[in-house]
């Protein structure tokens, strides 16, 4: 295993103590800004407050004025506006009668001029003067005193009102004595012929602009009339109003008309200046109403309040210093803790880590290791399988020694009985009853040797399904499985007794050796599970599509779990006898037919193995199809063998089957005699001096690849015909008829 | 005494018929009418017969000449208010002719004028009113007419120096006739502004086309 020193972790005093430091440090620092930021913007923000609320005072105190001031030109207007538009009036004009006109409006308009001292009453309605103007703006000249004094420079400004279709406000200088001037406001209002309804002339009425500063405008409020480029504002000397005039001449024209607001400077005082034009939209040169508050207190307010927000942010500062003094105490604690438990932790996790690591290059070597053990297992398998095979394969043998001496023994001793006495051939009855023996023994002893073959073939790849009857198998394999059951078991001392239950049922489709291994195996496992002798059933019965085979014994019976996992490989209850590989083998070789396999067991009441394939009928596709022999033509044969009796049988079998047959005694021969003659088929020993049977054959597929050829050998079951490519069909000896019938069917199909 | 002084005036005038009288005959082009329609609500109270409309324009020709003044007296013309609105709107009268004002509305008038030619204010006055107000015109020139009470209505009296004048259709037509001999101006009075003039020769009998202009 893998050991790290088991160091602490390592924190430096020195780490928390500064860590303890910059926080202290960084929360002085936010605090220092939030609590400036604060003091910024609560400074900026009731400074622009106040200023707001000043200003708003201001405005409304201006409008005020701008309203009084309105009203007041707005009475004087609808009295100019009433003189202008009587009939007498505009008739006299029409008629020149200046006597009659300027005496009319002097009698509406006397009571405008001549009105009380002007100290007494500031808004009072004083005008100074009125005149008439013809259509092209000149004076006409009152009879008398009526109309009052026209100051002298303002006859030339009056003609701007001439022509105009409406009441025009106008503001005009007027110079009293020295550089003072004095505004004079001016209504005028045009006149209409009563003839045309064209204007004829105007009415121009000059009078004070109230005096109304002090009491509209506020107490502290200095009001006066911007016109031409000049402010005209008594109470201010004469620099500031050239300056102010300045600026608002700059600011005027953006105006558009509504009031506007300046911060000036006046007479070294901060002012806050209003103005408002006064006559939108009028011939006479434009005139602002000006009004000019002083911001001393409001500024000294300011300060004050300025000082007060300061002293408020020291306080705010020194607590909120004081608290993150306190807060960077309380939180440096438990942070120092975590360092502490930080470095553990890391520590641990890495230890981890490294020891994952090496698990796992552990775990990697392990999986190399389970490969490499389970293909040799692969390969012990396949060797025990081979094992078990090659035992069955030892059982068996013995048994067929037996049969086989067995079989010998009638033949051996009818024939020797027969060569010592001649004379019973003359017993035709007899003799052939001999014969009929010996043949029977013969044949025994030939399906003897067909045993081993079939058992052997038992490991050639799959083949092709072919049509299977399940009677003659199951007939078959208990003949075949009789050493196991019979000999052996008498051997041992028990008697098991065979019953076959066999209902007839339709061929099903499959591999007949395959099967047969099934069956074998499962006839072996019913023996071995009958130590104390008992009773083997074999029943083959329809259900349905499927056709049922029953192997049943009354012997010991499974365990639950022996059931369970009977049919898994390497499970074997035989020990050191079996593989555990015998049911699993039959549970495979069921599962490639599709069929189904069932197991009813149970201890001391035998098991009964059910497997389930499907008719024939029922599969679907093509299967080759079982080839009914043919009625035989008669074919030209060539038949070649050193061995005289076999060729002796051979020609009298074919012969007897109507076919034209021509001998050879051995290759050469038979090559020869190919090339002097046309033949359908060729039959050959495999074993023969000089060409033997396969070099014959290849040399005759060189002359004529058509010519089917059928080879015979006594080691026929141990070759696999791939291994004689120019031979058609392979025949074992001994050689029956109906083998050789069907074989030269084969052979001849073929072409 | 009236009827001798006729009889003094008759064989002139036949003289002058034997002399061989002129006739002037044309069109005057009239500008188009600007009168607007009274829209003042208030008259319709005091008036039943509802507000006279304007007149279209018309012209007046007179023949202006060194004519002796007529020693006869002078017919006496009338301009009536009627329907707050003066009938007819438009007078020529020769100087020296007496015009009277009668009041035919049923509610109070106040003419007055503040013309160079004749300056006159003849105050309230009820239809009733005897005599029926009058002015001499004197002087030759127009004089414009308003009421002080009814500031829409106006009337124009021509006061002319001459006793040929006539007044044309409101198309402009006009025919003086019975003109003596001689060179004089034949003018044509269009509106206040506008008096259009053109020298004549008469002769007697002659029968002479003027067009304005």
């Amino acid at each position: 295993m893998w050991t790290f020193p088991d160091r602490p972790p390592a924190v430096k005093q020195g780490g928390t103590s500064s860590f303890r430091g910059k926080l202290l440090i960084a929360m002085m620092l936010v605090i220092s800004a939030t609590t400036l930021a604060a003091l910024y913007f609560a400074q900026r923000g009731m400074e622009t407050h106040a200023q707001r609320t000043i200003e708003q005072e201001f405005q409304a105190a201006f409008a005020n004025l701008l309203g009084v001031q309105a009203a007041h030109r707005a009475m004087i207007a609808e009295r100019c506006g009433a003189v202008a538009g009587a009939l007498r009036t505009r008739s006299a004009l029409e008629d020149h009668n200046l006597e009659a006109l300027y005496l009319n409006a002097d009698i509406e308009l006397r009571a405008l001029l001549k009105s009380g001292p002007p100290a007494s009453n500031a808004s009072a309605l004083r005008a100074t003067f009125f005149r008439f103007l013809d259509a092209e703006g000149a004076v006409l000249p009152p009879p008398g005193d009526y109309g009052g004094p026209l100051p002298a420079p303002l006859d030339a400004q009056l003609a701007a009102a001439a022509g105009a279709d409406e009441q025009q406000a106008a503001y005009l200088a007027v110079k009293v004595g020295g550089a003072r001037t004095r505004i004079d406001e001016l209504v005028s209002t045009p006149i209409t012929s009563t003839d045309t309804g064209e204007v004829i002339g105007t009415l121009a009425l000059g009078f004070r602009p109230a005096e109304f500063g002090a009491q509209f405008a506020g107490a502290e409020a200095r009001s006066g009339i911007w016109l031409d480029g000049r402010l005209h504002l008594p109470s201010l000397e004469a620099a500031s109003l050239d300056s102010l005039g300045q600026e608002i001449l700059r600011g005027a024209p953006s105006s558009g008309g509504a009031a506007s607001s300046l911060a000036v400077t006046a007479g070294g005082a901060p002012h806050l200046l209003l103005y408002k034009l006064l006559n939108p939209g009028s011939r006479f040169p434009p005139a602002y109403e000006v009004c000019l508050y002083p911001l001393i207190s409001a500024v000294a307010g300011q300060e004050h309040l300025r000082w007060q927000i300061l002293g408020a942010g020291a306080l705010l500062l020194c607590g909120g210093l004081g608290a993150s003094h306190f807060i960077s105490v309380r939180f440096a604690a438990p942070v120092e803790q975590l360092a502490v438990d930080s470095a553990e932790h890391r520590a641990g996790r890495e230890r981890a880590e490294a020891e994952l690591v090496l698990t796992n290059e552990a775990l990697v070597a392990r999986n190399v290791e389970l490969q490499t053990a389970l293909t040799d297992l692969k390969a012990t398998q396949q060797h025990v399988i081979q094992q078990e095979r090659l035992r069955a394969l030892g059982q068996m043998a013995s048994g067929i020694a037996h049969d086989f001496n067995n079989a010998l023994v009638p033949i051996l001793g009818f024939c020797e009985l027969l060569q010592i006495r001649p004379e019973i051939l003359a017993n035709r009855p007899k003799a052939l009853s001999y014969l009929d023996t010996i043949q029977t023994a013969a044949k025994d002893a030939a399906s003897v040797v067909g045993r081993l073959r079939e058992f052997y073939r038992a490991d050639k790849g799959l083949k092709p399904f072919a049509p299977v009857h399940l009677k003659r198998l199951l007939e078959q394999t208990i003949t075949l499985t009789r050493p196991k059951w019979k000999e052996q078991a008498q051997a041992a001392g028990v008697t098991i007794d065979v019953a076959l239950e066999l209902e007839p049922v339709p061929p099903i489709a499959g591999e007949e050796s395959a099967l047969r291994e099934v069956l074998t195996n499962l006839i072996f496992n019913a023996v071995d599970a009958m130590p104390a002798g008992g009773t083997l059933t074999l029943r083959t019965r329809r259900e349905g599509d499927s056709a049922v085979i029953e192997v049943a014994d009354t012997g010991t019976g499974m365990t639950e779990e022996v059931r369970l996992h009977c049919l898994e490989p390497f499970f074997s209850t035989k020990g050191e006898h079996g593989t555990g590989l015998g049911l699993s083998m039959v549970f495979g070789i069921v599962q490639r037919h599709s069929g189904s396999l069932d197991l009813r067991s149970a201890p001391g009441q035998g098991t009964t193995f059910s497997i389930a394939l499907p008719l024939m009928d029922a599969i679907v596709g093509p299967v080759a199809e079982a080839q009914a022999p043919k009625p035989q033509r008669a074919l030209r044969v060539l038949v070649a063998d050193d061995e005289a009796a076999v060729r002796d049988t051979l020609c009298a079998i074919l012969m007897t089957e109507g076919h034209d047959v021509t001998f050879a005694a051995d290759g050469h021969d038979g090559l020869r005699r190919f090339g002097a003659g046309q033949f359908d088929v060729v039959i050959t020993d495999h074993s023969m001096p000089g060409l033997n049977g396969d070099q014959m054959a290849a040399a005759i597929k060189r002359l004529a690849p058509q010519t089917p050829i059928i080879l015979l050998t006594g080691f026929g079951l141990f070759y696999d015909k791939k291994e004689f490519p120019d031979i058609d069909v392979l025949v074992s000896k001994p050689v029956r008829i109906p083998a050789l019938r069907e074989a030269i069917a084969t052979a001849t199909s073929h072409s | 005494m009236n009827a001798s002084l006729l009889l003094q005036l008759l064989p002139c005038l036949a003289t002058a018929a034997a002399y061989g009288q002129a006739t002037i005959e044309g069109r005057v082009e009239l500008p188009k009418a600007h009168a607007a329609p009274v829209v003042s609500k208030r008259y319709e109270i005091v008036t039943k017969g509802g507000v006279v409309a304007t007149d279209p324009p018309m012209a007046v020709v007179y023949l202006e000449g060194p004519f002796a003044n007529p020693a006869v007296p002078l017919p006496t013309a009338q301009m009536a208010q009627k329907d707050l609105g003066f009938v007819t709107p438009l007078l020529p009268v020769s100087v020296g002719t007496k015009v009277e004002f009668p009041n035919l509305d049923e509610t109070y008038h106040n003419i007055f004028s503040y013309s160079q030619a004749k300056r006159f204010d003849l105050g309230r006055y009820r239809p009733e009113e005897r005599p029926i107000p009058f002015q001499i015109f004197e002087a030759p020139g127009l004089v414009t007419l308003h009421c002080d009470i009814h500031e829409h209505m106006r009337g124009l009296i021509l006061v002319l120096a001459t006793p040929y004048f006539t007044k044309s259709d409101t198309a402009g037509r006009y025919r003086l006739a019975g003109l003596p001999a001689g060179r004089y101006t034949l003018k044509a009075w269009v509106n206040s502004k506008t008096t259009l003039e053109r020298a004549v020769e008469l002769k007697s009998g002659s029968n002479l086309h003027v067009d304005f202009p």
